[in-house]
């Protein structure tokens, strides 16, 4: 008999905790026919606040996911195979990603990184970044329409991690122009960013690093990109980890395009994800509901001068991730080192969110064992492993979104055998809201 | 349709080929605990109980069903095991607990006089000064081997279904056979009325477990088919009628009510003589009312295709009716529904002769059972095909499915204990071609549908007010809030407010 996962587990030790993670209940499941890797997971956010998953696995597939309402209520998964034009036959998918060019309507980019692999042993690899979009921005969204639309950039390295973020040039302290351009890391260790010539109806390279200083001088291809704008587009934190573990994290003034922080750390081996998050998330939804704007109206607690803090969350392979608390402050100084299971599982990816509504951001860490860690933090501000959950393949990653436009956020998990959704138990989130808001009413009384 | 992975299993390494019905899951040593039991071609039939074979039976011949029940009616699980050269052998579990204490704690003599009284058979035969020691011998070697063979009978070769049911209505188990050749016959066992009871200790008990000590199985009935045999069913009709649904190919199934000789059997029994009952029912046995059912569907099905049948899904009445008295009088007015599924893969739920329902997959369906995933009362339907596609319906349509990625040659659901200190746990059991047995415990369906949260703001009436809203204002404010704002206050109260 083969001895399951969990026997071993117990008999060293580790006592399992239930409660947490059992709130999620499996939605759907769906198999991705070759595996994907830790790039090629985007999400698709529609301008009627509906999310879409694009998934992509290594043989040319890509799936886009999404639930529709039936009349009768029940939600209906669909997972559609769509086939992007472009994508020769023995190419395989290296990274993907997308976003909205318009705030109010539907004009998405999907960019994707592809190898085409040659069986001439002589002949060079040839590496492309296809770029997909609509002709133009309309109501509806039309994923079929998008993937024959597709401009190719030729590359001279092998591509790496594909994002995208902001590009804002100020000029006497005003926005000049603020548009998405594409970060693409490579292999010949520079980080490119495309952008879209609009006359020319094409994708360019920006030559050097006028445009993002923190890039320059990476000594090994870059990993991992994660950026974070502050102050309404004034600053910007990026962090980057390269392939030999050197992490870095940089303060930039864009206003005058200078870099005014500049941390790095060194960590021997590879880091697959780095995260900076907010420790508290902040919402303009009290503006717009008026619901909403009652119920703030009671709060007594006026924490809004609170300072932005920033961490960062550094995922080790093989070692215990480390988080680096306040980093606009501390840098790279204030850390901790996060438990771990155990030493023989790869960590692979990782999402900060609060999925259990206590207004503290919990750490969700998926690993090669085919488990989500879940770490809270307790009362003094220390990191403890309080749950761990087994999903049935090795995660590649974790996203905490909105599927099915409910409010209530989705686990989605994607691993090498396809993508999992997991949904918060509904009885157990009639229980939140009521509890939630007696204790308004309660603030209220007080008043 | 909604798709689920599987994350808690358990795999037994097993060979040779396993016949559909050479699966059962079961209470084996009554001790409420649900064990495995596989057999396979080669004559072997292995129990699985938690996380580790515990007994391997051997040197039989092909087996072709096994089955576990009460059915020699003491109150106590026998693994019934059938090959297919025409042997059916009883299996049961010493009951080692009492006679372990007994021998443990108290004195030879006691012991000795537990032996003695224990049966008038030939276990008689055994010295009273040994019985102590002998026991003891037996705990341990029990251990080693939780089984043994009590019974052996010859009965028609070919066998290829089992069904233990009570089907004449007389309260004791009878068990129906289907055959390769088209036939179904029914035997019912009657006790060796010198030695009712059974109490086996030891494995070495000198007596041929051919010899009928116990008993024998006495055939009832035989019934033939027009076609091959899909499968057999108990069905229970509204008025408690036990009638024996037989699937025949494309769809269609004979019905066999039982019921006519029951009389017969009742009074019999009754005067308290089985063996006499028995052939009463034998000179009675053209029983009967046998009918075909076409189940007229529009679809145009192919005659050839074979077909499974599964009957008496306990269904809930309260919860789907309310929407309407009128629907809680039908509920009560109609009986039970069965399932149909046949290998081009449409899946039926059928209620008094009428099609409920139909669903089509492209998937060749060979199994059909039933288990209660949701745990809410009612049987869903569990349907697996060739390449492990699993399908679970509930009574209205609801579909969730399972792929297990391999070919699946033998599929069993229901409940198994995986640890001995937790209850029976839901499971789907799958006999691959890789010599693997598969067991996915605790199905984590609570709900066969998926929906958008829908929350219930009562709570929020009382701020509305205090914010100057009267009661009723408050409740048309909330009662009239569009989605979005729904939506918004759900993301609100969830992640931007303390609790």
């Amino acid at each position: 008999m083969v001895l399951n996962f969990e026997q071993i587990r117990i008999s060293s030790g580790v006592i399992y905790r239930c409660g947490k993670m059992e709130q999620f209940r499996d939605a759907h499941f769906f198999y991705t026919p070759s595996q994907g890797n830790i790039y090629t997971i985007a999400e698709l956010k529609l301008a009627n606040g509906c999310k879409k998953l694009l998934v992509a696995s290594l043989k040319r597939e890509i799936f886009c996911f999404e639930y529709q309402e039936s009349p009768s209520g029940t939600l209906m998964p669909t997972a559609r195979d769509i086939s992007f034009t472009y994508i020769p036959n023995a190419a395989e998918i290296i990274s993907l990603d997308a976003f909205n060019k318009s705030t109010t309507s539907n004009e998405f980019v999907i960019g994707i990184t592809i190898i085409k692999n040659s069986n001439d042993a002589d002949s060079t690899l040839e590496t492309y970044l296809n770029i997909y979009s609509e002709w133009e921005e309309s109501e509806d969204f039309n994923i079929e329409n998008i993937a024959q639309n597709c401009l190719t950039v030729e590359l001279n390295f092998i591509p790496y991690k594909l994002c995208h973020t902001h590009l804002v040039t100020w000029k006497n302290d005003q926005i000049v122009s603020k548009e998405m351009v594409f970060i693409l890391s490579g292999n010949d260790n520079q980080v490119h960013i495309f952008k879209e010539s609009s006359s020319e109806h094409n994708y360019r390279e920006l030559e050097g690093n006028n445009f993002f200083p923190e890039f320059s001088k990476t000594p090994s291809p870059v990993v991992w990109i994660d950026i974070v704008y502050l102050n309404n587009f004034a600053r910007r934190v990026t962090s980057f980890v390269c392939e030999c573990g050197y992490v870095k994290l940089l303060v930039v003034d864009v206003k005058c395009n200078k870099l005014i922080y500049n941390f790095s750390t060194r960590f021997g081996n590879y880091i697959p994800r780095v995260q900076i998050y907010l420790e508290k998330d902040k919402t303009d939804l009290q503006c717009r509901n008026e619901f909403i704007k009652c119920l703030a109206d009671d709060k007594t607690d006026k924490t809004e001068d609170e300072e932005f803090i920033l961490n960062l969350v550094v995922v080790n392979s093989i070692l215990p991730a480390v988080m680096f608390h306040n980093v606009l402050k501390y840098g790279l100084s204030d850390y901790t080192t996060l438990p771990r299971l155990d030493n023989t599982t790869v960590l692979t990816s990782c999402e900060v969110a609060d999925i259990d509504f206590d207004g503290e951001k919990e750490l969700l860490i998926g690993n090669s064992a085919e488990e989500i860690m879940l770490l809270k933090r307790d009362k003094l501000g220390d990191w403890y492993l309080e749950e761990v959950k087994k999903i049935s393949g090795p995660i590649l990653g974790v996203k905490y979104i909105d599927m099915d436009g409910d409010g209530v956020k989705d686990l989605v998990i994607f691993s090498t055998k396809g993508v999992h959704i997991l949904q918060h138990d509904t009885a157990q989130l009639q229980k939140t809201i009521d509890s939630k808001l007696e204790n308004l009413l309660c603030g209220a009384n007080l008043l | 349709m909604r798709a689920i992975s599987l994350v808690n299993k358990l795999e037994f390494e097993f060979s040779g080929n396993v016949v559909r019905n050479a699966i059962a899951l079961g209470d084996l040593d009554n001790d409420g605990l649900n064990e495995l039991i596989v057999g396979n071609s080669n004559g072997e039939v292995a129990v699985f109980k938690g996380q580790e074979k515990i007994q391997t039976i051997s040197k039989l011949t092909f087996v072709s069903c096994v089955a576990i029940g009460d059915i020699m009616n003491q109150k106590k699980n026998i693994l019934i095991i059938i090959t297919a050269d025409g042997w059916c052998h009883l299996y049961a579990a010493p009951e080692v607990d009492e006679q372990s204490e007994k021998s443990e704690k108290q004195s030879d003599e006691i012991d000795g006089q537990t032996q003695s009284t224990s049966g008038s058979g030939s276990l008689e035969n055994l010295p009273t000064s040994d019985s102590s020691s002998n026991s003891v011998k037996s705990n341990k070697k029990n251990e080693k081997v939780p089984l043994v063979c009590i019974h052996m009978q010859r009965i028609p070769a070919n066998s290829k279904s089992i069904l233990l049911g009570d089907i004449d209505g007389d309260g004791t188990l009878e068990m129906v056979l289907g055959l390769t050749d088209r036939v179904v016959r029914s035997y019912k066992w009657v006790g060796n009325p010198h030695k009712p009871t059974l109490n086996i200790t030891d494995s070495n008990v000198p007596y041929e477990p051919s010899d009928k000590v116990l008993g024998k199985f006495v055939a009832l009935n035989k019934w033939e088919c027009a076609n091959q045999i899909g499968s057999i069913t108990l069905h229970h009709s509204l008025d408690g009628k036990g009638l024996l649904l037989i699937a025949q190919p494309g769809g269609t199934f004979m019905r066999i009510d039982c019921s006519a000789d029951m009389d017969h059997c009742s009074t019999a029994n009754n005067s308290q003589h089985s063996a006499s009952a028995s052939t009463n029912s034998q000179e009675h046995s053209i029983s009967g009312n046998v009918d075909y059912q076409r189940l007229g569907i529009s679809r145009m099905r192919n005659p050839n295709i074979s077909t499974e049948i599964l009957g008496d899904l306990k269904c809930l009445h309260g919860p789907k009716d309310e929407n309407g008295k009128r629907d809680l009088q039908q509920g009560a007015m109609t009986g039970r529904p069965y399932a149909l599924a046949t290998l081009d893969g449409t899946i039926m739920l059928v209620q008094d002769e009428v099609i409920l329902w139909a669903i089509a997959v492209d998937h060749q369906i060979f199994a059909l059972t039933k288990l209660d995933v949701t745990g809410n009362g009612a049987d869903d339907i569990v349907a697996c095909s060739w390449d492990g596609q699993t399908y679970i319906l509930d009574q209205e349509k609801n579909s969730v499915r399972f792929n297990l990625n391999e070919a699946v040659q033998a599929f069993e659901s229901g409940y198994y204990n995986v640890s001995l200190d937790k209850p029976n746990e839901t499971c789907l059991v799958y006999v691959t071609f890789k010599n693997k047995i598969i067991i996915f415990y605790d199905i984590p369906i609570k709900d066969l549908n998926c929906k958008k949260f829908e929350p219930n703001f009562d709570k929020l009436v009382e701020i509305l007010i205090r914010k100057g809203d009267t009661r009723e204002e408050a409740k048309e404010k909330i009662r009239n809030m569009d989605k979005k704002t729904k939506k918004e206050l759900v993301e609100y109260l969830l992640y931007y407010v303390k609790p």
